[in-house]
């Protein structure tokens, strides 16, 4: 059984959170997401979020690791919402943002990004689509960050896990589909109805998916985002990628 | 013969000025108000030398020699004669003889570094003559047979004499050349070492390890572990911890070499058999640069670590987060699996490693300089055998000085025992330092 659930907590960024299974470990790796995404929000002016400190969302929070370490590194006035399709990873970031006294600035919302249809620009033709999960999130505003670690295991790799993470942790955090990019597509589907003209997209992945993604993202010119930087992680392996929206950044989200 | 010489008159200085003062403070109560209020400053300061003077415990071997005045030694007298010559010449200089911007800086230091020895040697002079004025006072007197006015100016002539004497301290305390990296906070690091059988190494090490945390406790220091590696059976492999405060590596600076340990034991492996056993543990003192100081270039080291092999992120699991940095242009390597994050591991690893790059720099300036002194701090120290530790004699021996504390217990405290060693430890060392300084100063003189 892995360490950290016999200890039922770890540390993260700093912060002991705690740990439950089945959801998903935190990394050491993602650390270096945190920390990215910290540089890149201290070097933007401070009228970056309405409220003097942005909005972020989170998709697929886990333990609530990236969402609880930002929040108690950011300005007071930022918020987060969590959203994640485990109902089990719902109640514990709900509790570890108890534990660390965060409770008022997140948000956390049981949703998962890959149900309901694609938005019709996917569909290439005239089907409209109805199921616009993602107007739940609307009402809080345009997001200034998206923030994710999703699940990037290719699924052939799944088999050859080490048995402590096949048997313990959930395969539905770690399973990305064929390629791994099933969650990693939606999410970037999503960018376009959710994000501000200035917003950024920070994404972990797999060392295989920054070309994956670039194509992918040159395939769908309407969506209008561009993969501006990759960044290695401490083992010198392509980790992490930040995307933003190319063109002329409008101030509102396209199609609301 | 003149470093000997300058070795008794250091300690003459120290030790008689304090029986003088010390005896008289008890017959002359009045007198007290008429002290100088510096003295009472230097007193305080040298207050538990003073204690340990007259209580039991230390055995310390000094000859007391007579009452004679033995500043009037020729190597100190020509010596602050020549640096008063020296900063005479250069006022003048300043004054009257137009020099360019760049010797002007230098002379100009080199001014406000002999002005307070200036003004002490000046000092000094006025009170000897004061002091030699009242002694014919004294003569003339016995001669007209006046026993009060004679007493009275015989006091007057020991208040001098004793301004003399804490001047003569001062001028010591300014002239002995001091250690750049004084101030320095500190790593320090023990390591047990090897025996044929048995555990007290560890053992040992653990507790010397325990008596420094207490000693940086009882100094009011910063400690903080970075390493921490236990052996079985409760003793200790090696451990590394860094240390800041105030002048922490002034303290500590002698306490890096080996040391010995000689005991039965009473606990652990080795004590099935009650024989005299006996092992050694050494301590490493590195002096902690500032930021400034050592410069890293991040291309320059490559990071090791656990999850190197494989994909890493989602696909591992493993909680090993040990960090291994090398640098590459030296070779060093340094290791960090304390703390359960890589990030704060290769944080606290960066921070060895900039130690050790700094202590090579520390190395490097040290064996510059040929001294033969007892007391070295440097690569030749670090394999001597500088303290045994005997237990079944209850004693505690620094081979260095040749000085002897009982009650070892009291001693790995890490308290005031331990204190008035180090104490022990830098006078020496400044004495040494003293006496080349006068060395170098009579040869080239020659």
């Amino acid at each position: 059984m892995p360490v950290q659930y016999i200890l039922r907590e770890w540390d993260f960024q700093g912060l002991n959170l705690k740990m439950a299974p089945p959801v998903f470990i935190p990394r050491p790796e993602t650390e270096e997401l945190v920390d990215w995404v910290l540089e890149e929000e201290a070097q933007r002016p401070c009228a970056a979020g309405t409220q003097g400190g942005p909005l972020i969302l989170e998709v697929g929070c886990g333990s609530g690791a990236i969402a609880l370490s930002l929040l108690s590194q950011l300005p007071q006035q930022s918020q987060v919402i969590a959203v994640d399709k485990e109902e089990a990873a719902i109640c514990l970031t709900h509790e570890n943002a108890q534990r660390l006294q965060l409770q008022d600035r997140i948000r956390i919302v049981p949703l998962d990004v890959t149900l309901g249809t694609l938005p019709r620009i996917f569909l290439g033709g005239g089907v409209l689509d109805t199921e616009r999960w993602w107007t739940h999130l609307l009402p809080w505003g345009p997001m200034d960050l998206v923030v994710s670690n999703p699940p990037y295991v290719f699924h052939q790799d799944m088999e050859q896990l080490a048995p402590e993470i096949c048997s313990y942790e959930d395969p539905a955090a770690l399973d990305g589909g064929k390629e791994g990019m099933d969650v990693i597509i939606h999410i970037l589907a999503l960018v376009p109805q959710l994000l501000k003209g200035s917003g950024s997209v920070f994404l972990e992945v797999e060392p295989r998916h920054p070309g994956l993604v670039s194509s992918w993202l040159r395939s769908q010119p309407d969506l209008h985002l561009d993969l501006v930087a990759v960044r290695r992680d401490f083992c010198g392996r392509p980790r992490f990628l930040h995307i933003r929206r190319s063109g002329p950044q409008c101030g509102c989200p396209v199609g609301t | 013969m003149n470093r000997h010489l300058c070795v008794w008159l250091f300690r003459h200085l120290s030790l008689d000025g304090y029986h003088q003062h010390h005896i008289r403070l008890h017959s002359q109560q009045f007198r007290q108000i008429r002290l100088d209020t510096r003295m009472w400053i230097f007193r305080q300061n040298r207050n538990y030398i003073l204690h340990s003077l007259l209580s039991k415990n230390s055995s310390r071997r000094y000859c007391h020699r007579d009452t004679r005045m033995p500043w009037k030694h020729k190597a100190l007298q020509k010596y602050m004669g020549d640096l008063n010559k020296e900063y005479l010449k250069l006022d003048q200089c300043l004054q009257h003889i137009p020099v360019n911007e760049g010797d002007r800086r230098s002379l100009n230091q080199r001014h406000a570094e002999l002005a307070p020895l200036a003004a002490i040697y000046q000092e000094i002079q006025e009170a000897e003559q004061a002091v030699e004025e009242l002694e014919s006072m004294c003569e003339s007197l016995n001669k007209q047979d006046e026993k009060q006015l004679q007493e009275l100016v015989l006091e007057e002539k020991q208040t001098i004499d004793q301004k003399i004497n804490m001047l003569y301290n001062e001028l010591f305390q300014s002239l002995v050349p001091k250690d750049k990296y004084d101030k320095n906070d500190v790593i320090l690091e023990v390591t047990s070492g090897r025996t044929t059988g048995g555990d007290i190494c560890q053992q040992f090490t653990r507790e010397i390890f325990d008596m420094y945390q207490s000693y940086s406790c009882y100094k009011h220091w910063n400690l903080e572990l970075l390493n921490y590696t236990p052996a079985d059976y409760g003793g200790l492999h090696h451990a590394a911890a860094r240390i800041s405060g105030d002048n922490v590596y002034k303290h500590l600076k002698y306490e890096g070499g080996i040391h010995r340990v000689q005991r039965i034991p009473e606990v652990g492996l080795s004590s099935r058999m009650q024989r005299i056993h006996t092992g050694t543990m050494s301590v490493i003192v590195l002096p902690q640069p500032d930021e400034i100081d050592v410069k890293v270039d991040p291309r320059d080291l490559r990071v090791d670590t656990f999850r190197a092999r494989g994909a890493g992120g989602q696909h591992v699991n493993t909680t090993d987060s040990a960090v291994r940095l090398v640098h590459i242009p030296t070779g060093l390597v340094v290791e960090c699996q304390q703390e359960r994050s890589q990030i704060k591991n290769k944080e606290i690893a960066l921070r060895v490693l900039r130690a050790k790059l700094y202590q090579q720099i520390v190395e490097k300036d040290k064996c510059q300089q040929q001294s033969s002194r007892k007391l070295q701090v440097g690569t030749r120290a670090q394999s001597e055998r500088i303290r045994t530790y005997n237990f079944t004699q209850d004693r505690v021996t620094d081979h260095r000085i040749a000085y002897e504390v009982r009650d070892i217990k009291e001693f790995l405290c890490g308290e005031k025992a331990l204190d008035q060693l180090i104490q022990r430890l830098l006078q020496s060392a400044d004495e040494e330092a003293m006496a080349e300084l006068l060395d170098k100063n009579f040869k080239s003189a020659k």
